[in-house]
Formats: C-alpha cells, structure tokens, sequence
C-alpha cells in the first residue's frame, strides 16, 4: 500500500514538474545556436572614459543568453584588446581567450574614431581600445582587420563604437570581408557623434535574435540596426548595415534578410551592399 | 486482495493524471475558473485584449494559425508572418510583419512622407498616446547601395544610391522636457499595413515629471556641471530617463543629461554622464529584473607570442 501511495505521489511531483518548467507561452526551440563575444570599454584611463558600455554589452548578451546561445568571450575595460581585431601579429583575432575571430558574432562598445568633417581622403575607421596587452590600441580596420579568414568564424562584426563605418569611405571595408558576412557600424564626425549608451546595445541584441516566449521579434541583422542604430546619437549620424556577397544578388540578400541565426555559408568578397540611414 | 490492491494502485494513477492535465496552464490565480483550453478567466481575458488591440488597434491582419501568450510582463501573439507584444506595465507595443525586410517580394512603401506621418499619428492616437507629449515627428529615410570590386585592381564599381524603406519617428517631451527614452518608429508595407512598430512611451510618475521640472529650473540658473577627464562639458539638459522596450522593468527617472566631447579629436562616441540634482550619478532604469545567470571571468591571461 505504502509503495503504491509512494508511486503515484513521485508521478504526480514529476507531472507537476513538467508543467511549472514549460512556460505558458507556446516556445520555440532554437536549433541553431551560435557562439557569441562581447567586448566592452569603460575605462580609458581618465581619457574620456565612457559610463554606459559594460551596462550595454550586459543587456546585449542577456538577450542571446536566455535564447541559449553560448559567449565565448566577454571581457571588459583593458582584457579587450587591440589585438583582438587584427588579423596579422601575435597576438592577433585568433588569440584563444577572445580574439574577434574566433566567434560567429562579435559586439564591440567602447570608443571609435570620428573625423572632423565627412571627408573620403583621412582614414577613420579606427577601433579604440585600451588593453593590458595587445597593443597598439588603435586599430584601423581597413587595413588591419580581415574577419573570418584563415579558420576565423566571425560572420557577423556588430561595430557600436561612433564611426568605424563612414559613409564616403565604405568601400573601404572590402578587405575586411575574409568569409565575414555583415558589419554593423555608425558614420558622423565629431560634431555629429553617437553617444554613450545603455539603450542602444540592449535593443539591437534583442532584435537579432528575439525572444519568442515574449513574442519578441527576431528582426534580420540589417534591419535591427536601422531602427536601433540611431538610438541615443545626435542628428546627422547614421546607422550602417554592410553585407558581403559572391554577387549582386547575394550581398543584396544578405543585406536585407540575413539572421545571425541563418546559418548561410561564408560569402567571398567580391560583392558589398550597405544600407544606412541618418537621424535628421 | 491483490486485485484490490491493483485497482486502487490504477485508480491512485488516474486520479494524479488527471489532476495533473487539470493542472497544467493554470493561471497563477489558484481561485481563478477556467475555460475550454484549460486557461483562467483572467487568461483569457488577457489574450483577447492582446488581439484586440493587434486587430482592432492596429488594424494587423492575422492569417492562418495564430498562437498566443504570455510570459512575464508580455503578452503577444504570432502568425506565419507577423509577430505582436504589447507590455502589461507599460504603454509598449511591438510587431514585425517578415515581409517587411522581404523587399524583392513585398517591395517598399512608397507613399509620400506626409501620408506616412499621418499614419503614424493615427496610430499612435488608437494606442491613445498622448498627443501633447509630442516633441517630434520625422521621417527617416534609408538608402541603399552595393558595389562591385575587381579583385586585380581593387577598382570598386559603385552603383546609383537607391532609396529604401522610410520609418517614421516620433520623439517624446512631457511640458518641455525631453524623455530621453521613449520613442515611436513605425514602417509601413507597399499596402499601408504596419511592416515594424515599436511604441515604447510608458505613463511617467507625476512624481518624475514634478522632479524634472525642478532639474530643469536648476540647470537654467546654475549647476555645477560635473566635470570629466579628458572631455569638456558639450550640454546639459535636464529630462526623463526610463526602462527599455525590452525589459521586464520600467524604472522611470528624473535626469541631468550631460554630454561630454572627448578632448582628442579623434576619438568618437560622447561620453554621457546622468545625474541628479545634486550632481551625483544616478542609478540607471533596470533592464531584466533577472537577467541571465553568467560566470565572468574577470582576469584574462597575458598574450603569449
């Protein structure tokens, strides 16, 4: 009698059980999980230090985590190195502890570069950093930085740091396209800039890749960035969205529909499309 | 007697099924009755309200099997298309039709700016924003182009910039103050449906917006602007800061915004600092109010060559 009372309560607790851990809302399983990194700086030493972009990276990350993605760095402040984003000296983006090319999405916060003026002719598409190692701590990712080449995974290079995008000098970014698919990223100067912030991060990481138990959407990676992009900047920066493609067509596609989730093969380089869009 | 036994062993089985399937999808409300599809009263209540403001509001069409729900502080719905949530905190709604990024098969709204603010008025007056928080009304338009590289040369062959899809922005003020993170951005199908509406304009604590007309007293006369090194002080501006649209909290703030211009010249992205009256920083509206369990590591080992 006993082992029968015993029988049926350890079934009705494993019932019970079942039941509390499924979420009333109707969820989706995510089959195709990505290996993710964030980066992010607040202390540059007392040289315009910025406040918001640990809070920031934390937000972006949420949102892939509680979607069962997996980080594969996170660091901060000076474990985020110059390093980290180029492709040739030691260390460089393969470093095994964080290098940017060794995930399949990598968000950057913390400051860029910005010139003085829109101008084609001044290389400003710089990362700045301020490592513990790994120096130089600008990098200048036209000529340093080639993603997703040599065994690199990076597919998805999400830029928020003012204006390693420029607009006059996108086709600049050719080179950086080693297997890499898309790069996100802000265009202004120095009077027209982004501004440090929480916000923007936090609703750009959870519109590429949602949250189906919240009925949030997914949104693919260029169009994310057009309506979170030009959170918290001042007017006349714009938010850039750039995809490679083996042709017209391909990049075009990339560029509106790619997910970081997709799962789409690496693209050569051959082609680029961009979209952007300014806060007027 | 062993026939007994194995009767009520089976009768033991039932009865914990059974209340089990009964038990299962129930409302936190444990007094609450429920329906056919084993939901609440308040349930139900709550998932014909979230249709109703995606139906009637907003006027979304919902084809074919639409699931619903809930979770947290959001309540939404979703068909093979489109994707809806509206926040039970906060006056937060968000929807995405796919085919709105499907441009080679949908294509672009490409009515003039006026009529697509005009919509967006509309619209926002049916989810009853109000409309003297209004600070701004904008069109953004995006563009689009690709290029074509030579590889032997590195020549890039640019083609002609193309206009691409337009959002309309509206920006938030509450008797003069600006609230820093209330926004409304709304993009539109070729056919006038909504492709992307994200409203996240909460209601604000009299409370916040008293204090803010203080913070913005204070900073017209004179307020000893916290200093930053390496950047000078760019503006100060007195306003209200509140959660995200993504977030299970709504914290709402009264602020000193001050921008900072970084003195090296090349470095971008503006150092912002919030702060309160007195000057200190103020502690930043919450995003989840539990986020995700995580292991940071804190110490990176030095570069090996």
């Amino acid at each position: 009698m006993k082992r029968n009372i015993l029988w049926s309560g350890a079934l009705l607790l494993v019932a019970i059980l079942l039941c509390r851990i499924g979420l009333r809302a109707p969820q989706t399983v995510r089959a195709n999980s990505i290996v993710f990194s964030t980066g992010a700086i607040n202390n540059y030493g007392g040289n315009s230090d910025l406040t918001h972009d640990i809070a920031e990276a934390n937000d972006f990350r949420a949102w892939y985590l509680l979607n069962g993605n997996t980080p594969f760095s996170t660091w901060t402040d000076g474990n985020v190195w110059g390093s980290d984003f180029r492709d040739q000296g030691s260390p460089n983006d393969m470093e095994p502890s964080g290098g940017g090319d060794r995930a399949q999405v990598y968000y950057y916060t913390g400051h860029g570069t910005c010139p003085t003026s829109q101008t084609t002719t001044s290389p400003v598409d710089f990362l700045v950093t301020h490592g513990n190692f790994g120096k130089p701590d600008f990098t200048h990712i036209v000529t340093d930085s080639v993603w997703g080449n040599n065994g690199g995974r990076l597919q998805f290079m999400l830029i928020d740091a003012s204006c390693p995008t420029e607009l006059p000098e996108i086709t600049q970014l050719f080179p950086i396209y080693g297997g890499l698919h898309m790069v996100t990223g802000n265009s202004g100067d120095t009077q027209h800039d982004t501004l440090d912030s929480e916000a923007r991060g936090n609703e750009f990481g959870l519109e590429t890749v949602g949250l189906p138990f919240f009925f949030l959407p997914q949104l693919p990676v260029g169009d994310a960035w057009m309506n979170t992009g030009i959170i918290d900047v001042q007017s006349q920066v714009c938010a850039v969205a750039a995809a490679a493609g083996d042709t017209r067509d391909d990049a075009i596609n990339r560029r509106e529909n790619e997910f970081v989730t997709s799962g789409w093969g690496n693209p050569s380089n051959n082609w680029m499309a961009w979209k952007w869009i300014c806060l007027n | 007697m062993n026939k007994n036994w194995k009767n009520a062993r089976f009768l033991m089985c039932v009865a914990a099924m059974a209340i089990t399937a009964v038990g299962c999808n129930k409302a936190s409300s444990p007094a609450a009755t429920e329906d056919k599809a084993g939901l609440t009263q308040e349930e139900s209540a709550l998932r014909q309200k979230t249709r109703q403001v995606a139906e009637e509001t907003l006027g979304l069409v919902l084809t074919g099997k639409t699931e619903a729900g809930h979770s947290e502080n959001f309540s939404g719905l979703r068909t093979e298309n489109l994707t809806f949530t509206q926040r039970l905190d906060s006056r937060t709604y968000i929807a995405y039709d796919k085919r709105f990024s499907q441009i080679k098969t949908t294509g672009m709204y490409k009515e003039p700016d006026e009529a697509l603010l005009k919509r967006s008025a509309d619209l926002l007056e049916r989810l009853k924003i109000p409309r003297n928080e209004v600070e701004a009304e904008k069109v953004l338009q995006e563009k689009m182009q690709a290029g074509e590289r030579d590889p032997k040369s590195g020549k890039v062959r640019l083609e002609d910039v193309e206009a691409g899809k337009k959002y309309a922005l509206t920006t938030r003020q509450i008797a003069g103050v600006p609230v820093f993170s209330s926004r409304a951005m709304i993009g539109l199908l070729p056919t006038g449906e909504i492709g992307f509406l994200e409203v996240h304009w909460p209601e604000i604590p009299a409370k916040v917006t008293e204090e803010s007309q203080r913070y913005r007293q204070i900073v017209e006369k004179k307020w000893q602007v916290p200093e930053r090194k390496g950047a000078r002080v760019e503006s100060v501006t007195a306003g209200i800061l509140h959660s995200p649209a993504a977030a299970t909290a709504m914290d709402s703030y009264a602020v000193i915004r001050v921008i900072y211009a970084p003195l090296d010249k090349r470095v971008g992205k503006k150092p912002v600092g919030y702060f309160d009256a007195e000057g200190k920083p103020i502690t930043m509206p919450r995003t989840l109010l539990q986020p995700p369990r995580e292991e940071l590591k804190t110490e990176r080992p030095a570069a090996t060559k």
